[in-house]
């Protein structure tokens, strides 16, 4: 019955509204989620609807506060509906002689859903995160820590350490993740007392050209054993998923006009429910429009 | 009568005194800064009051020092401080920016950019400035906007037309990237990036 979203898999189908305002830039960005499930037994599809509005100050931080409705479509269940809550804040500290940029973020989520035994609804995750980018923006690592509360005397913990690195004047960027996650229930997390998956993600810049030509593409790729993850870059804790082991993603980016930017990205996960045998995938399509 | 000379001779060479006083620590200052000893070039102003006739300029000096060593944070706040004192001054919100593009705050130097042009519309260093921060930024159409603003007002400045040339080759502009870059070539030939890109296109 345990069932989970793919965090990292959230999709923006549109991002619209900025108002400048001297040193404040203001975002809004709702977003969609759309994916299907493939030799699941007991899944269908997830829908994700949701809206962040974000204030950023400069170069010196920015707070970000959030809101989606999660869908989780059961073959033979009621519907998950879960209401995700999300507040998130950082600033920025400047090293001296060009040494690069500190970052400190907390991040706090709240979800709740009608879950009635009570194993997945009424979480409560917070996550910091320290980060550094050097000053020519080549390089790039983070460590990030995330403590998630769950209902019946379950605290799941996550280590995420991160390293990434520019390449070719920029052009491409590469950069490694990994998921360390401790403090599980094994009867609550597929027999795991943890796991151990990492990300890779390799992005690459093209010129500028037409407007049919890709800004960029991405190849992104999971390896590894990943459950309860909290992904503090798609801003989402996978509270719902089963035991993820492994999947790879491809996305290609345009700029559309002057201030609109289009993203699309194809995505497949790879799940396992030990409890009844049953390992599946989740498909996705992505797409993100969004305005700067 | 011998004796109201040697007064007068006395209190000239008081008033003298007082007119000079301090400036050795700025020839100091500034010497110490050609050698490379900006620590110490510092220190050399240190004894300026911080309430004289020379204060303000003290702070400026701090700033620029604090630059030059790398103490980029230390750097803006003598400036911002300059800033407070007199916001009409130009001299230290341009000075403001240096710190803050070497750090690529770029949001923040597009701003204090602003903040100089408001005093001064179309002034060289802030329109450089601002069109560097806006480079810093990837924000295209805006760093055109200002490079060309640059190149209208100091046409027979290789660098406006640099920077205008690389804001139209960002945004795929070839025909108005080559015709800037050509411009840079014409004021300044040997520039050997307007040549590679020149020479690039040719060989298309």
């Amino acid at each position: 019955m345990k069932m989970k979203l793919a965090g990292p898999l959230l999709l923006t189908l549109m991002s619209m509204g900025k108002a400048e305002a001297s040193s404040w830039l203001f975002d809004a960005n709702p977003s969609l989620t759309q994916g299907t499930y493939s030799g699941s037994i007991e899944r269908s599809s997830l829908t994700d609807r949701g809206i962040k509005v974000s204030a950023s100050y400069l170069d010196q931080g920015a707070i970000t506060a959030g809101y989606s409705r999660t869908l989780v479509a059961m073959k033979t269940a009621p519907t998950i509906d879960q209401d995700n809550w999300l507040l998130s804040g950082h600033f920025n500290r400047y090293l001296d002689s060009g040494h690069g940029r500190l970052s400190f973020r907390l991040d706090g989520y709240r979800l709740n859903n009608n879950d009635f035994v009570g194993q997945t609804g009424g979480v409560t995750t917070i996550a910091p995160q320290v980060s550094w980018l050097s000053n020519d923006g080549m390089l790039y690592a983070d460590l990030g820590y995330a403590r998630s509360g769950y209902q019946n005397a379950l605290t799941v913990q996550q280590y995420t350490p991160t390293a990434g690195f520019g390449l070719n004047g920029g052009n491409d960027w590469i950069q490694f993740r990994a998921f360390l996650i401790r403090g599980l229930n094994p009867l609550r997390a597929e027999g795991k007392s943890a796991t151990t998956g990492a990300d890779a993600k390799w992005t690459h810049y093209f010129a500028a050209g037409s407007p049919l030509k890709p800004s960029s593409v991405s190849l992104g790729i999971s390896l590894g054993e990943k459950i309860y993850a909290v992904d503090m870059d798609a801003m989402s804790v996978a509270n719902l998923a089963d035991l993820q082991r492994g999947g790879e993603t491809v996305g290609l980016g345009w700029k559309i006009s002057r201030d609109a930017k289009l993203f699309a990205l194809a995505g497949q996960m790879r799940y396992t429910n030990t409890q009844i045998a049953n390992d599946y995938r989740l498909n996705v399509g992505y797409v993100d429009l969004s305005f700067d | 009568m011998h004796g109201r000379l040697k007064a007068a001779v006395l209190v000239l060479v008081m008033m003298s005194g007082t007119a000079f006083a301090g400036v050795e620590d700025w020839q100091n200052s500034y010497r110490l800064e050609r050698e490379g000893k900006y620590a110490d070039a510092l220190g050399a102003i240190a004894p300026v009051p911080a309430n004289g006739p020379d204060a303000e300029l003290k702070t400026l000096r701090r700033g620029w020092l604090y630059y030059l060593t790398g103490s980029y944070n230390e750097s803006i706040r003598e400036y911002r401080y300059a800033v407070e004192r007199n916001p009409h001054s130009i001299d230290a919100l341009l000075g403001e920016t240096l710190p803050l593009l070497a750090q690529k705050r770029w949001r923040a130097a597009e701003q204090v950019s602003k903040d100089a042009l408001a005093i001064s519309p179309n002034h060289y260093t802030a329109l450089l400035r601002l069109s560097q921060a806006l480079e810093g930024e990837r924000n295209w159409p805006g760093m055109e906007q200002a490079a060309s603003s640059l190149a209208n007002h100091y046409p027979s400045d290789a660098t406006a037309f640099l920077y205008l040339a690389r804001a139209h080759a960002w945004q795929g502009h070839n025909a108005e990237a080559a015709a800037a870059y050509r411009a840079v070539l014409v004021r300044y030939p040997d520039q050997a990036e307007a040549a590679s890109f020149l020479s690039g296109m040719n060989g298309k």
